[in-house]
């Protein structure tokens, strides 16, 4: 039964373009974010003015595989938004249109639905994260300097995480609620609250948002500090989501 | 063991409550009509027999077993508004719906001969946003007559189809009632008495009547006789309604009419002559109406 609603989802998916056009975004991250730093110095350098292009000489350097990884970190910032116009609708719109209630017509566990559908959403913020990377590395490959693949690799598996637990957030907010555009806020604002929540002293490294900071420092090969503990953390709490969201669907009226 | 069993159901949105004790049973295959004015409770009662709502109070019981996926095994629902699977074509949405269910493959014969005689067959492999309303519903329909179901909840389930498609889909009902129970609710009356066995009608959140149609008919002396005569002696009048069980109605525009209303024709037929005789009434006009449901229904819910 798995099987054959996980397929109706990421059909779904794919046919009404969110997938596409999703993936397109996380391609388009992944190339663009290395791809500013190695041509940002040649667009500086065409303008006409030679006493200015005397002026910007010395201050621009050559660009490094070390830049392009920074500023792809900070455009990864943007990514968590897929997360919003992947998952706003996926329990808010069906509830809405009566598609929710027309499933649980048939011999389904209720539990079953919201499996499938945290499925198909991981599967493509996983397949999206890989082509983030995959885009990213294309244009590294142009860049002097040698990759820290262990780092390169956690950055995504923690970016993975994060997303993970917006959509679990943005999941338990569409049982609560059948408003499309409440659920889509509760994931901004989240996210908003989740990177806030990071900054604090202390605290914020520990918190879903700190796995942000800790890819930050992994992409620029620096010892990110107790990031045991934010993954934990942020595994538990997705769990605890995943959980509340599983019971609230059984016993609630559709 | 009942197919279908509701016992003092309550419920209500907030503080409007919407049933109040609703209370009626399904006994056997057939088909069974389920009759209200709009916000009467209908779809909210079928959507609590289908567990998407629970009810504050009461007890439901399909085959003997509360509504679970077990029943849900056994029960095919077909809702008021077709689902929106706006991005699958008809063929995906059946093929779907009898996965769901169970359905194996080689039984795909047997529902594509639905799609058929309902004329989808042209457009089963377009995208469903394409669809007319009606044509939607007939889809909706096939899906929820899918699998080896042995109660079907239609809801309104031939509102938004032309005339055609309506014959075409009462027709399948019908046959489908031979060996399931069909409980559907609709405002098209002259179904009802067209291809119903039963009927449930529902006012203000409770069961007015639940009975089998002969009797709804019977019962409510769908019989009218409208008699014209002078003079009208209260004596006769009186004899009338003692001897035959019938029920009078003096028309206040016409001083010398009376309405018959009774269960049985024959009997009246048979004593009425003797009757006006015994009282010197002479006949002007005399003839026979029958009620229909759509009346049967307005003079229930108007008494209310």
């Amino acid at each position: 039964m798995t099987g054959i609603l996980l397929r109706k989802e990421l059909k779904e998916r794919v046919r009404s373009l969110k997938a596409p056009g999703i993936l397109f975004l996380f391609f388009a991250v992944g190339l663009v974010a290395p791809l500013i730093t190695v041509l940002s110095p040649y667009f500086l350098l065409l303008v006409q003015d030679e006493e200015v292009k005397k002026m910007l000489r010395p201050v621009l350097s050559d660009p490094t595989l070390q830049m392009g990884l920074v500023q792809y970190v900070k455009l990864l910032g943007f990514i968590p938004f897929t997360v919003v116009l992947l998952s706003m609708d996926s329990f808010a719109g069906e509830r809405a249109s009566g598609v929710m209630e027309y499933e649980c017509s048939f011999p389904i566990e209720r539990s079953n639905i919201l499996y499938v559908k945290l499925m198909a959403d991981g599967l493509i913020l996983l397949f999206g994260v890989l082509l983030c990377a995959l885009g990213c590395f294309i244009i590294t490959l142009f860049l002097p300097g040698e990759l820290h693949y262990p780092g390169f690799l956690a950055v995504h598996g923690l970016l993975y995480l994060f997303l993970i637990f917006l959509m679990a957030v943005m999941t338990y907010a569409g049982l609560l609620v059948r408003s499309i555009p409440v659920v889509a806020s509760v994931g901004f604002v989240g996210y908003l609250f989740l990177r806030g929540f990071a900054a604090i002293p202390t605290i914020g490294p520990y918190t879903p948002g700190g796995l942000f900071s800790a890819a930050m420092a992994l992409a620029t090969a620096q010892d990110p500090i107790e990031i045991e503990w934010c993954i934990g953390l942020s595994t538990l709490f997705i769990v605890i989501l995943i959980f509340s969201s599983k019971l609230k669907l059984q016993t609630m009226e559709i | 063991m009942s197919i279908l069993h509701c016992q003092n159901i309550s419920y209500s949105y907030g503080n409007t409550a919407v049933l109040r004790d609703l209370s009626f049973s399904i006994e056997k295959p057939g088909v069974y009509g389920f009759l209200g004015v709009n916000g009467a409770g209908k779809s909210t009662t079928l959507r609590i027999i289908n567990g998407f709502l629970r009810p504050q109070a009461g007890e439901i019981n399909i085959f003997g077993l509360s509504p679970s996926k077990q029943t849900r095994a056994m029960v095919g629902y077909m809702p008021q508004n077709p689902p929106a699977y706006h991005w699958m074509t008809g063929m995906e949405m059946l093929q779907f719906c009898a996965k769901l269910r169970g359905v194996r493959p080689e039984e795909e014969q047997r529902w594509l001969s639905l799609v058929d005689s309902l004329q989808l067959t042209p457009i089963i492999h377009q995208r469903i946003k394409g669809y007319s309303g009606g044509e939607k519903q007939k889809l909706s329909f096939i899906a929820a007559v899918l699998g080896n179901t042995k109660l079907l909840l239609l809801d309104e389930p031939v509102a938004a189809m032309d005339p055609i498609g309506r014959a075409q889909v009462l027709n399948i009902i019908q046959e489908l009632g031979q060996e399931k129970a069909i409980f559907f609710s609709t405002h098209i009356l002259a179904d009802v008495e067209r291809i119903c066995d039963g009927v449930t009608v529902l006012h203000n959140g409770t069961v007015l009547r639940s009975q089998p149609v002969s009797a709804m008919m019977f019962q409510n002396l769908s019989q009218i006789g409208l008699l014209r005569c002078h003079p009208i002696p209260p004596a006769f009048l009186q004899t009338l309604q003692e001897t035959l069980h019938v029920k009078l109605e003096r028309d206040e525009q016409e001083e010398d009419s009376i309405r018959i209303l009774c269960e049985d024709r024959s009997a009246v037929e048979e004593a009425l002559p003797g009757l006006m005789v015994r009282h010197n009434v002479s006949l002007r006009h005399f003839e026979w109406k029958e009620y229909s449901m759509e009346e049967i229904f307005i003079r229930l819910v108007e008494k209310q």
